[in-house]
């Protein structure tokens, strides 16, 4: 870029800077607003605590007081019996054997 | 430094603050305002401490930067999710003129400012510190916290499209 192209640059940021200058707050505004600020900062806050301690007093009253209390059981659980697909894998030859006491016979004789 | 010498040096800084608040926010004078009030908060309350590690300017500016990426992100929200704008935002700008309207007024400016959005982020921003703030471009590479050699190449290829898109709007 030229040194003529630079300062036409520097010149048009001149300008905006005028203007924009012009439409600035002023600082003690700006400073006292702060004040307001602190202010509604701490109301938001409030705010946000209120609305946490509403939430959760809301969600312990729907706990307490839904319909119908307790949760029902649907499944009698008692009658019910329930065995998993893959059952049958653990169910070896022989298994009966090892549900029953074996006897054991010596020379004609119960073994205790 | 104690707070009635930070609060004089930040009014030094003041216009040259708000300037660069509304570049940062993209000329918007509500967001940008809530920006530098948020900004001279964090700095006066001490949750922002200059270190002495750059110049006072150059960290303000710094601090204004991220608060303004945080005003934004809480805009955005906002325009998203109505609702957090009455738990987040401030309460709304006074009736001061808004210095959009009084650049829209000011042609040469308002083109300015056209062109300016339409460069990528880091151009723009590397341009406004360097042309608007008078910050040379070191200075701008601290606070954008890229290397002096980016920043260079922000600056040049910023001026080259810069140029190209003001010619433009004067065809």
């Amino acid at each position: 870029m030229t040194d003529d192209g630079e300062r036409q640059l520097h010149e048009q940021f001149r300008v905006l800077r005028h203007h924009a200058g012009a439409g600035a707050p002023e600082f003690r505004d700006v400073v006292a607003g702060l004040v307001r600020r602190r202010e509604s900062a701490g109301r938001r806050r409030g705010r946000v605590a209120g609305l946490a301690v509403a939430a959760a007093a809301a969600l312990l009253l729907f706990a307490v007081l839904r319909p119908g209390g307790r949760r029902k059981v649907l499944v009698d659980l008692d009658a019910a019996r329930w065995e998993a697909p893959t059952d049958f894998l653990l169910r070896t030859p022989g298994a009966e054997l090892l549900r029953a006491v074996p006897r054991l016979i010596l020379e004609g004789r119960l073994l205790p | 430094m104690s707070p009635d010498d930070l609060a004089a040096q930040l009014e030094q800084l003041h216009a040259a603050a708000f300037g660069w608040a509304l570049s940062c926010c993209g000329w918007d004078r509500s967001v940008a305002e809530d920006a530098l009030q948020s900004s001279y908060l964090k700095i006066l309350d001490g949750r922002a401490r200059f270190a002495g590690r750059s110049s006072f300017r150059t960290w303000v500016f710094g601090v204004i930067r991220r608060t303004a990426q945080e005003a934004q992100r809480r805009a955005l929200l906002g325009r998203w999710l109505p609702f957090t704008r009455w738990l987040l935002e401030p309460e709304a700008a006074d009736g001061r003129p808004d210095p959009e309207a009084v650049l829209l007024r000011a042609d040469e400016a308002a083109r300015l400012v056209r062109a300016l959005a339409r460069l990528p982020a880091r151009q723009r921003e590397v341009l406004h510190l360097v042309f608007y703030e008078d910050l040379t471009i070191a200075e701008a590479a601290t606070l954008l916290d890229i290397a002096l050699g980016t920043a260079r190449t922000h600056y040049e290829r910023g001026k080259t499209a810069l140029r190209r898109l003001l010619e433009e709007t004067d065809r």
